[in-house]
């Protein structure tokens, strides 16, 4: 959650619509709608927060909808309001009794950034395609 | 009202049999703590479907492998391994358990590996679980850790 230092923090309020390629160094919260490309460390999306575009986050906290890619590569809530559409890529995923969650899903896997993941929720596979990138 | 008290013996005579049987387990209980709804709420309609449901969980135990088909209106808990075509009201796949197949069923909950095609209402995943597969459901829930490879789609 943001924390008191909004240093590097986005809030896109609720009504507030934003089109186009967002970076955020820390954290983005969205209670309006974005469409285009977000990235941050953290994104929200809270409960009227609506993005349609790509999303690529560390930790992605899942309580409006999201349309088209997303990517945690660390983790992903799925609230129980949440709506993911479209192909998802994560690392972690839970969601709650009642989050929808729809289309193509992949597990997140990359040597850029290693995590001390649990080793149970690691599947070896080649990463040679994302180490190039 | 006959009918009614005379499932109501029924089910009290079965009872017994289920604790006793040594191969329960938690994830068991749970499956049948949710069953009296579905009873009740169908017990106006089909008195042959009440029945079957009934039915004690048929379980497949660890190091136990099965190829083939499973029909049934009861449940089935996998803690061995399974291959093949189902058709259920309840699938439990413990954590040791592997199933591969087609499924469809009301309510499944996967601690263990499942790939397939996957057909049900309520999907629960634990969180050592890993479903690889195309998927529909009406209800999803994910515990933390658990992998989903593969499409899923929600019915409606």
């Amino acid at each position: 959650m943001s924390n008191n230092n909004q240093k590097g923090c986005l809030f896109i309020g609720e009504g507030v619509v934003i089109a186009g390629s967002i970076a955020v160094p820390e954290t983005a919260t969205v209670a309006g709608e974005v469409e285009g490309e977000i990235s941050a460390k953290e994104i929200i999306v809270t409960e009227s927060g609506v993005i349609r575009g790509k999303v690529l986050a560390e930790v992605i906290d899942l309580k409006g909808e999201v349309h088209d890619t997303m990517t945690a590569s660390k983790s992903l809530f799925v609230r129980g309001t949440g709506r993911a559409l479209g192909t998802v890529e994560y690392a972690l995923i839970e969601i709650e009794k009642g989050g929808d969650i729809q289309g193509a899903l992949s597990k997140f896997e990359s040597k850029r950034k290693p995590e001390p993941f649990n080793p149970l929720t690691i599947t070896q596979s080649s990463n040679s395609e994302l180490i190039e990138e | 009202m006959f009918f009614r008290k005379k499932k109501v013996e029924v089910e009290s005579k079965e009872d017994p049999i289920g604790v006793s049987s040594s191969a329960k387990q938690d994830e068991d209980i749970y499956i049948e703590a949710q069953e009296p709804e579905m009873l009740f709420a169908e017990d106006l309609d089909l008195n042959v479907k009440t029945e079957t449901k009934i039915m004690k969980p048929s379980i497949i135990s660890e190091g136990f492998e099965f190829i083939g088909e499973v029909r049934s209106q009861g449940d089935l808990t996998v803690d061995g391994t399974l291959r093949g075509t189902l058709s259920l009201n309840a699938v439990l796949v413990g954590a040791g358990g592997v199933l591969e197949g087609d499924v469809s069923c009301n309510r499944m909950c996967v601690k263990g590996m499942f790939s397939g095609r996957l057909e049900c209402i309520d999907l629960i995943v634990g969180s050592a679980a890993v479903i690889d597969g195309n998927i529909a459901f009406q209800s999803i829930t994910i515990q933390r850790g658990g992998v989903i490879k593969g499409m899923v789609f929600k019915k409606e």
